[in-house]
């Protein structure tokens, strides 16, 4: 878990934030508006080339999106989709933040290198879910013991205490405008709630090794 | 931003002017008696880092020669003359659009 400060200038936070705008077609997953940067398509060459060229060389992206979250979500992994791959590292890119009320993203130390999210299991329901499985407590071995209360009540009062159960945590990112939040991309992680639903927005890299 | 990406083939000289949402590129200096296949290629446009040679469709050119004083979507400058381009963010909206859907 380290950040990278500074990964984007704010300049070029503007400038997912303008492209978001000008892309024809974004998904609202019932926590946030998400769109896909089509960082395959010819026409993004350039940024892709200026994008990959700030990641570690043995890393190459495997998924770019911008997201405007207007609701905190459940503990999810962004691991493989349908096929096994070797999956690397999230940069989670802060290009919209709150200066009084800091957005924050806890990791967990457990992980599944399947994308899965537990939104149901932590009382979310189908609220973004859009391309990952449901997954269960079971499915995942977690035990009983209770989830540290001092950071739920800190930072995710939005979700069922109880189905935290099990889970440790490993690291708190803090929002800071271009900075790069970054984690293995199997690792579980949850947006801590969060009241202002205006400001909150970011890129989300994932990469997978060479 | 726009920025033009050309390939000179020859002595034309080129003054280029670019702002946010059109470009202006004056062609001058070509000797038709002398330089006969001088020629400029406009390689690309980017338009935000976006590479968008559809933008090629909102370009214009006057040229000093009477049988092609005003040509359009041109990307190939044969004559000295004035190279323009203007369009709006909906044209660029509209590109991605036919682009992804």
């Amino acid at each position: 878990m380290k950040t990278i400060p500074n990964f984007f200038t704010e300049e070029e936070c503007n400038w997912f934030k303008w492209y978001h705008s000008v892309l024809p077609e974004t998904r609202d997953n019932g926590q946030r508006l998400q769109t896909m940067c089509h960082y395959a398509q010819p026409f993004f060459a350039r940024k892709l080339a200026d994008l990959q060229s700030r990641l570690p060389s043995n890393e190459e992206i495997d998924t770019v999106n911008i997201n405007l979250d207007y609701s905190a979500g459940g503990v999810h992994s962004d691991g493989y989709l349908d096929t096994e791959q070797d999956i690397a590292n999230s940069y989670l890119i802060a290009i919209g933040v709150d200066d009084i009320d800091p957005y924050y993203t806890l990791i967990f130390d457990q992980t599944s290198r399947k994308a899965v999210t537990f939104n149901s299991a932590l009382g979310l329901g189908n609220k973004g879910i859009a391309t990952y499985t449901q997954a269960t407590r079971e499915e995942h071995g977690l035990d009983d013991t209770p989830f540290d209360k001092a950071v739920y009540d800190q930072y995710l009062t939005h979700l069922n205490y109880d189905a935290l159960r099990g889970f440790t945590l490993a690291h708190i990112h803090e929002w800071k405008l271009g900075e790069a939040m970054t984690w293995p991309r199997e690792n579980f992680h949850v947006s801590a709630y969060f009241k202002n639903k205006d400001a909150r927005a970011s890129v989300l890299i994932t990469t997978r090794y060479r | 931003m726009i920025e033009l990406e050309f390939e000179n083939h020859g002595s034309f000289k080129m003054h280029v002017t670019c702002n946010q949402f059109d470009a202006k590129v004056e062609f001058y200096g070509k000797n038709y008696v002398t330089n006969t296949n001088d020629h400029v290629i406009i390689k690309n446009i980017y338009y935000k880092d976006l590479i968008l040679p559809e933008l090629f469709e909102f370009s214009t050119m006057s040229t000093d020669n009477a049988q092609y004083a005003n040509l359009t979507n041109v990307n190939y400058v044969t004559f000295n003359g004035l190279w323009q381009l203007k369009f709006t963010e909906d044209d660029v909206k509209e590109i991605l659009r036919k682009k992804l859907t």
